[in-house]
């Protein structure tokens, strides 16, 4: 494949985000929505589903509110449960089946609570997608791959009731090797993006990766290699080498500005991860929910230090310059973490220049404070 | 904690023999530590049974938030907490006692404040949990157990109905499973630190004592709501209530309930009313205002206003009166594997608030929503929207339970106090039409 057909099949994607279900022909297949990272991808492709991401925003779509949902939206939720859930009072989710919750994901819990109850008291103007909860927990005791094992026959449960069929073992190791070669290729993508040559601009990479949350696995991974393979043809970028830590963030503006002061190898925020969790040793769905259940960058793992020590080395493996710290307007719970994973990224020799509170969508003039902001710290 | 702008209101003896007990009891935990015993520092919606049982003493985080608060320290532990580099949004209730902790000046802290603990406990009900006590473990070294909180997928709005003996259906077999099996993992865990077995009869017979006492409170619950005036501040009833929880089960504990009963129950048959000319009823939701607990009798003079209602003496009743079916460890994992989310998750928390205003008979809440501790602040709309519905005129306070910094007090009495004077109105010209 062509690389740059690929470039252009990868952005379009991430573009329309989850839109391409109204467009898209293989109608018969369910269209089930995801929100968070986490979610056992593999049980859902496996039952047939064609699966999308919903956390991500498409532009278009951020500043339509809904009367009647926000009068129950306390200011301080997460910008991304708000904007889920005009989303889906508006009716912009309609086309899919099912949307999965992950408990994971403290802005996935409060949107499925949120919905629920405003379904519940029924002021929906029109039926919503089957609400469904990912409820797995993170740990390795027996009591805890057994609660996890039942989370996965339950959702494979509601799947098969919402007309989806019923995996078998032939199709949970056909979507296994689907998803471990995403994730090798995302892996190839975090590679090229730390490479001691980087060609990659922060915002390609992010684009590309996450154009996977809309994309077949298969398709992807092949779309995604082919992107990678005409890299050579890019100019090798200079300048300071960034990581990319804290809130969840989806922003291209804050992308452009990380491009125009530096080189983004690192991005280990959330969207910058290689989703939905790790596959090394899965063979099977029980190695899979053992591998997800111990997920080190999980933000509800049971050590915080653990992860703060997981992020420094993928900074410090990647050879970060300066690590840029950003949260949310509402953040309350990296802000527990930076100054513990500030002293982490010290002892291996890399600064944390912290951009503080960020809004959801940041205009011009903060895009500019934040460049001036990083240009001085950074001697750029 | 006291109460300023009193004038013939005559304080319960109950509510100062709670206070002076709990004093007593941190000063003896102090000598008893530094002669060497060992104690938890734990959450308030962890399996406090388990130490008790154990002999291993707690202090737990959001008690002694509140007397860090209230004896005005948090403003200072908030600077210091800037100073350390953690931002002035996170949450403050839960975490006051680890800047503290942090900060390390024990004798700025009441009574000298505390010792590293033998082990800290929470459970992750709020993403922040698991940090703030992490951050604890990494500072003291003590080992943390850390429960898991999976979320409920499907809540029946009615849950206070179901909780006391229908809790397998109301919780879910798989939760519980979970819970109860960890519930046996802290048990080992203690049984190391304390060198003492469990005893499995001594445990059943404590839960049992523990039903009993939250029955009191039940039946102090239902004489307050059906009292034709509110006899009792909300002020007092909170340590009558939260200190012997504290030490639930306990001899003592059931014996100040017991007390506390009848100095309320001997109040209603005397006729005896905060507000003689009682004419507003209030509510307080959410978490205590630790830091101006005076301000509950603010409208009492003004306004005849009184707060008929906190949380504390009903969720004493519906949140902890789990009856065993033959399974005291799953009885107490039914108790704990909700806890917190009763209170702010919807539908729980609006449905119940609602149904405790209309038993109540409340004409005005004030909702306390604090904008940076979202887990304590969501579902408030949800809750505001419901209590509106059951016909309570809703005064929502953007504030802090132990950040006084967001506090105005004089505006605040002047907001509330108009809003009373609209419902006063209002009640004046139903009664004559």
């Amino acid at each position: 494949m062509d690389s740059s057909n690929a470039i252009t099949q990868l952005e379009a994607a991430f573009a329309h985000k989850a839109r391409p279900a109204v467009t898209e022909e293989a109608t018969a297949r369910p269209w089930v929505g995801c929100f968070g990272n986490g979610i056992p991808e593999v049980l859902l492709a496996a039952a047939g589903c064609r699966v999308v991401d919903v956390k991500s925003v498409p532009e278009p779509e951020s500043n339509d509110r809904h009367e009647g949902i926000n009068q129950f939206i306390e200011p301080f939720l997460d910008d991304y449960t708000q904007l889920f859930l005009n989303r889906l009072a508006n009716g912009w989710l309609n086309h899919l089946t099912a949307i999965v919750f992950s408990r994971q994901d403290a802005a996935a819990l409060v949107a499925y609570q949120y919905a629920l109850e405003y379904q519940r008291q029924g002021y929906t103007e029109h039926p919503f997608p089957a609400l469904l909860l990912w409820n797995a927990e993170q740990g390795s005791t027996a009591a805890v791959l057994r609660f996890n094992q039942h989370q996965a026959d339950k959702l494979v449960s509601q799947l098969v009731s919402l007309g989806d069929r019923q995996p078998d073992d032939a199709a949970i190791a056909t979507a296994i090797e689907h998803h471990r070669s995403r994730c090798l290729a995302l892996e190839e993508l975090t590679a090229a993006q730390c490479e001691q040559r980087p060609r990659l601009t922060g915002l390609d990479a992010f684009r590309w990766r996450n154009a996977g949350r809309y994309l077949e696995a298969e398709q992807f991974q092949a779309l995604l290699r082919a992107a990678l393979s005409g890299r050579e043809s890019k100019p090798v970028r200079t300048g300071k080498r960034l990581g990319l830590v804290g809130s969840a963030t989806d922003s291209e503006a804050l992308y452009r500005v990380l491009d125009s002061v530096g080189i983004l190898v690192a991005d280990l925020q959330p969207f910058g991860r290689i989703w939905p969790g790790p596959v090394e040793g899965v063979t099977d769905s029980d190695s899979l929910l053992q591998a997800m259940a111990r997920d080190p960058f999980c933000p509800r793992g049971h050590s915080s230090i653990d992860m703060i020590n997981a992020l420094a080395d993928a900074c410090a493996e990647a050879r970060c310059d300066a690590v840029i710290a950003q949260m949310d307007q509402n953040d309350d719970t990296f802000g527990w973490d930076l100054p513990s994973l500030q002293q982490a990224l010290t002892e291996r020799g890399i600064p944390v220049i912290n951009l503080g509170f960020r809004d959801f969508r940041p205009d011009e003039s903060a895009c500019t404070q934040m460049r001036e902001h990083l240009t001085l710290e950074l001697g750029a | 904690m006291s109460d300023s702008n009193t004038t013939d209101y005559q304080p319960l003896a109950s509510a100062r023999l709670a206070t002076e007990y709990q004093r007593d009891w941190v000063r003896g935990l102090r000598e008893q530590i530094k002669a060497g015993s060992d104690f938890a520092f734990v959450n308030a919606d962890t399996p406090h049974e388990l130490f008790h049982i154990m002999g291993l003493p707690i202090v737990t985080n959001q008690w002694w938030s509140a007397v860090l608060s209230a004896k005005q320290l948090s403003e200072y532990y908030f600077d210091h907490m800037a100073s350390l580099g953690f931002h002035d949004r996170l949450a403050k209730y839960s975490s006051l006692p680890l800047i503290a902790e942090l900060e390390g000046d024990r004798e700025r802290q009441p009574w000298g404040g505390l010792p590293s603990p033998a082990i800290l406990c929470a459970r992750q009900s709020a993403d922040d949990h698991q940090r703030i006590f992490s951050l604890w473990a990494k500072q003291t070294g003590a080992p943390l157990f850390l429960f898991s909180a999976p979320a409920v997928p499907d809540p029946e709005p009615n849950w206070w109905e179901l909780a006391r003996r229908d809790w397998e259906t109301l919780y879910g077999t798989d939760r519980l499973d979970l819970m109860e099996a960890e519930l046996y993992q802290l048990v080992q865990q203690l049984e190391r630190i304390t060198g003492r077995p469990f005893d499995a009869g001594h445990f059943a017979r404590y839960m049992d004592a523990i039903n009993r006492q939250e029955e009191i409170f039940d039946e102090v619950h239902e004489m307050l709501a059906q009292a034709p005036r509110c006899p009792i501040r909300i002020s007092e009833q909170i340590p009558n209530v939260m200190i012997p929880q504290w030490h639930r089960g306990s001899d003592w504990a059931l014996q100040h309930a017991e007390a506390f009963r009848d100095e309320v129950k001997s109040r209603i048959e005397e006729g005896v009313a905060v507000c003689p000319d009682e004419s507003i009823r209030m509510m307080w939701v959410g978490a205590g205002l630790w830091f101006d607990t005076s301000f509950y009798a603010a409208f009492e003079e003004s306004h005849s206003a009184v707060f008929a209602w906190s949380m504390y003496l009903p969720f004493a009743a519906d949140g902890y009166i789990r009856y065993d079916q033959g399974d005291p460890m799953r009885a107490l994992a039914a108790r704990v594997v909700s806890m917190n989310e009763q209170l702010h998750q919807p539908p729980w928390v609006n449905s119940w608030l609602a149904d405790q205003a209309r038993r109540y008979r409340i004409d005005v809440a004030l909702m306390l929503i604090p904008r940076h501790d979202r887990f304590s602040g969501q579902g408030s709309l949800f809750a505001k929207h419901a209590l509106e519905a059951a016909g309570v005129t809703v005064i929502e306070i953007w504030s802090d339970m132990v950040d006084r910094r967001e506090w105005d007090r004089e505006a605040m009495v002047g907001r509330v106090a108009a809003v009373l004077d609209e419902v006063k109105a209002k009640k004046d010209f139903d009664v004559v039409n």
